[in-house]
């Protein structure tokens, strides 16, 4: 089974990046290369200029990873307790450190919590806590594998915010971050690559991939089933892709469907009439990223993510 | 970066993890009460055990002095060795692995921070075992005896940091296998036995001159118990020398070996194994 | 609660606690971990003896008969109590399963019961393994005599002793499991605790008669020590030795101890419930 196959990025310096792909697509496995912690089994990779392979003491010392749904620490430590640590694993004085942690704690807004011990953290603040570690030695390039993994919303948008700031109004450093958040791809990257399967499908600006696909037309359309039965779907010419999502709690399915010519919708509508399934509602959509994944790969996110 | 800078950067790293080990093994009292308190049970079992063969009082200090030195190896095995095992699973291995730092540095702090928390623990089992059993002390070279028990501590820690190898890279079959060298090195060793006896077979005697520990017990015991000097313990000096030369370079090598094996089948980071 | 949904629950916890105990190794390597540890502790106390013996000149085979059986037979408690204790953290803290049993229909509780006769399986594989490496090395290797007729060995006394025996360290074990769900604090040392107590005065390695009188005391009152009384007296058949006063006994501690466990995992799992510590992760 290959993780990746054939991958080839270039990153400019002070971009922020992102791999955008569902489960499964090879997003974690390349930031493990590249952060040093696997090794490829072909083809060669640089992190600011240092071969991964050749040069892993180069590139440690520039680099800081941060992954979602983990919390580096010792829980019986305070939140600046574990930040101390880690700082000394950068070699910052210890006066350097304490600056510096207090000042992002404070940027992060979880002062209340600093003395209080890890392991009593909330999520969403030990999330917080796992960014300032990250950003402790202030890294040249700085790699998020899924920052907001189980984050609400609000903690979500928080730490994408800062990151946004911090890459471009402060350290002017280089990001690359994985996510299967399409509205955090969008919201934060300069480029984004859509990987799936180990390939990488497309790599742009999130508006220029839009772009391609302002040819074809996205129309979506809510009925009153979850057991609807959408394989006609399969056989019927002029559509590029479909993406569906079933709500048991509201019994609906929402179909999103990208076609070339809005009179294949039409043919979609009444085909769904004649199962005697009530269309809620239709609308034409604009264009967002999981819609140019379903165009390059013929399903949505969730799908990928059922099967 | 230069070597002083090198070298300095990864002090502070061994530092900061000695500093966590010191912080944390005293926040939770508890575990000091178990630490003072399981050990002086055991031993008192096979104390009483002598007793029942009427075997002579310095028997007795034998068990003391070699379940002492038994909290130093599970200190060694669990709190170092067995440390990568518990940081893979709860994900702060993967903070270390990225970090510009020596992996000896880490460990150097584990064992450090270990040492420092269980030599004040052994001492107490130590005292109370010698006060409660009344055992017969002749300590007429302290200096000798220090020199041992230091030596001792240096080839277990080597040996540690070899063992730690193995958990960068399994999981279970790691933490069994420190499981595994409980016991059997205390037998080998003759933690609660000398092994020079001779009811020990000569392949027993054998085995248990490949463990560091054996020579450091029996050094020891010569010292604090038989009153014996360096003239007759100069033999375990050279071994213990011998053992710590050949394994720290080995627990690096063995380190960097099962990390990089680590690193191309994928497990480096991989939990629940 | 249906029969068969508690044999189903036993049944499917005794298969898991096989699955994880095992499925990290092939056999042979599983098979010798399952041996090296329980035979190194019986060669540490025998050789402790031997040295001891030697210094004296006299080795006394009954002596070393009743420090053989009784540290083979210890297998049981060690097994049953590490199995009860660790699984609350294993599940709760490591594989994060112990509330998706809780909420299954079969009780957690037969899902310990199952769990820890998964323990006696394992210590019972252990226990002959040592017994019959045990004599190799001390009977036939170092000329140490074991008077015992293995073949004539009272099958019905040792049966009601060992069923007796674990039903009560199973009681045990629930006390200590039930300690475990209130508090993490105590999770890695409990074990060695409780079974150092045991060790020292259950009459295991040595006499009770060697302890002061406040030991022999508390010799007295542990169900271990009547457990390994009738395992010996089913091994050897020591004259004057009375049955039936040690069954009552070993009887009546069991029926304490399985009162008492089931009132302290009740208390537990109460107190669980009511501050959320069912799945509470504590972390260090």
């Amino acid at each position: 089974m290959k993780a990746l196959d054939d991958v080839s990025i270039y990153i400019d310096e002070g971009e922020i990046f992102g791999l955008l792909g569902p489960n499964g697509a090879g997003k974690t496995t390349l930031i493990k290369i590249l952060t040093t912690l696997l090794l490829p089994t072909g083809g060669t990779a640089s992190v600011g200029g240092f071969d991964i392979v050749k040069e892993p003491h180069k590139v440690r010392k520039i680099i800081s990873l941060v992954s979602g749904g983990e919390t580096p620490g010792y829980g019986i430590l305070s939140a600046s307790e574990n930040l101390w640590f880690f700082s000394q694993l950068y070699g910052l004085p210890s006066s350097t450190a304490k600056t510096e942690i207090k000042r992002l704690i404070a940027d992060l807004e979880f002062e209340e919590y600093a003395k209080t011990r890890m392991s009593k953290l909330s999520t969403g603040y030990k999330q917080r806590l796992n960014l300032a570690r990250g950003l402790l030695n202030n890294p040249k390039i700085f790699f998020l594998d899924e920052p907001t993994l189980g984050l609400d919303v609000l903690t979500s948008r928080k730490l994408r915010s800062y990151i946004v700031d911090w890459a471009k109004k402060e350290r002017k450093g280089t990001v690359l971050l994985t996510t299967h958040y399409m509205a955090e791809a969008d919201e934060m990257c300069d480029r984004v690559a859509i990987i799936d399967r180990g390939k990488i499908l497309a790599c742009d600006s999130p508006l220029r991939l839009k772009e391609k696909l302002k040819e074809n037309v996205i129309m979506k359309a809510e009925v009153s089933s979850v057991q609807a039965d959408f394989g006609f779907l399969d056989h019927m010419k002029g559509i590029v892709g479909v993406s569906q999502t079933r709500s048991i709690q509201t019994n609906t399915t929402s179909l999103k469907v990208m076609v070339r010519e809005e009179r294949t919708f039409n043919d979609i509508l009444s085909k769904l009439e004649k199962q005697n399934l009530k269309i809620l509602s239709v609308n034409r959509a604009e264009p967002t990223l999981e819609d140019v994944y379903i165009s390059l790969v013929g399903r949505g996110f969730e799908e990928e993510n059922t099967n | 970066m230069t070597s002083r800078e090198y070298l300095i950067h990864n002090m502070r790293a061994a530092y900061a993890r000695l500093w966590v080990r010191i912080k944390g093994g005293n926040r939770e009292p508890q575990w000091l009460l178990a630490e003072l308190i399981i050990p002086i049970i055991t031993l008192s079992a096979y104390v009483f055990l002598y007793k029942m063969v009427n075997a002579p009082p310095e028997y007795a200090g034998f068990v003391i002095i070699g379940g002492t030195m038994m909290a130093f190896w599970s200190n060694v095995l669990w709190n170092m060795s067995a440390q990568f095992y518990w940081e893979k699973e709860t994900g702060t291995l993967e903070a270390y692995l990225v970090a510009p730092i020596s992996r000896m540095a880490i460990l150097l702090g584990m064992a450090l921070g270990g040492f420092v928390n269980t030599t004040l623990r052994a001492a107490a089992v130590f005292v109370a075992g010698i006060l409660v059993f009344q055992v017969p002390m002749a300590v007429y070279e302290p200096f000798t005896a220090l020199v041992i028990f230091l030596l001792t501590i240096g080839a277990l820690y080597a040996l540690g940091m070899m063992f730690a190898s193995l958990f960068l890279l399994y999981g279970r079959e790691a933490w069994h296998t420190a499981n595994l060298l409980q016991e059997p090195i205390q037998f080998l060793s003759g933690t609660y036995y000398p092994t020079t006896s001779q009811v020990i077979p000569f392949m027993v005697q054998l085995l248990s001159s490949l463990i560091p520990l054996t020579f450091g017990l029996d050094g020891i015991r010569r010292v604090a118990i038989l009153g014996q000097g360096i003239n007759q313990v100069w033999p375990n000096i050279i071994a213990l020398t011998i053992f710590t030369l050949i394994l720290l370079p080995l627990a690096k090598k063995a380190l960097d070996f099962m990390e990089n094996l680590g690193k191309k089948e994928g497990r480096l980071t991989l939990r629940w194994q | 609660m249906a029969i068969g949904t508690i044999l189903r629950t036993i049944k499917q916890a005794v298969w898991l606690g096989w699955k994880v105990e095992t499925n990290w190794a092939d056999p042979l390597v599983f098979a010798i971990y399952y041996l090296v540890r329980p035979v190194a502790g019986l060669l540490i106390v025998g050789f402790i003896f031997l040295v001891g013996s030697v210094v004296t000149g006299t080795v006394d085979p009954g002596l070393f008969t009743y420090l053989f059986i009784g540290n083979s037979f210890f297998i049981y408690i060690i097994q049953i109590m590490m199995t009860m204790t660790m699984l609350i953290h294993e599940d709760r803290a490591h594989y994060e399963v112990l509330k998706h049993i809780y909420l299954a229909p079969g009780s957690l509780s037969w899902y310990i019961v199952g769990r820890a006769l998964n323990g006696v399986m394992n210590a019972s594989v252990s226990l002959l393994l040592t017994l019959g490496l045990g004599i190799a090395i001390f009977q036939y290797g170092l000329g140490i005599q074991i008077p015992v007729d293995w073949l004539g060995t009272n099958w019905g006394v040792l049966s009601l002793t060992l069923l007796l025996g674990i039903i009560c360290f199973m009681g045990m074990g629930f006390i200590l499991c039930g300690i475990n769900i209130m508090t993490s604090k105590v999770q890695f040392m409990l074990t060695e605790y409780v079974s150092g107590i045991l060790y020292l005065f259950g009459g295991v390695v040595f006499l009770p008669s060697i302890l002061p009188s406040w030991g022999q005391h508390i010799s007295n009152a542990l169900p271990v020590t009547y457990f390994l009384n009738m395992v010996r007296f089913s091994l050897l058949h020591q004259a004057g030795f009375d049955v039936q006063m040690n069954v009552l006994y070993l009887t009546l501690t069991m029926i304490a101890t399985v009162l008492l466990g089931w009132a302290v995992f009740k208390i537990a799992m109460f107190k669980a419930r009511r501050d959320g510590l069912i799945d509470k992760k504590e972390e260090y």
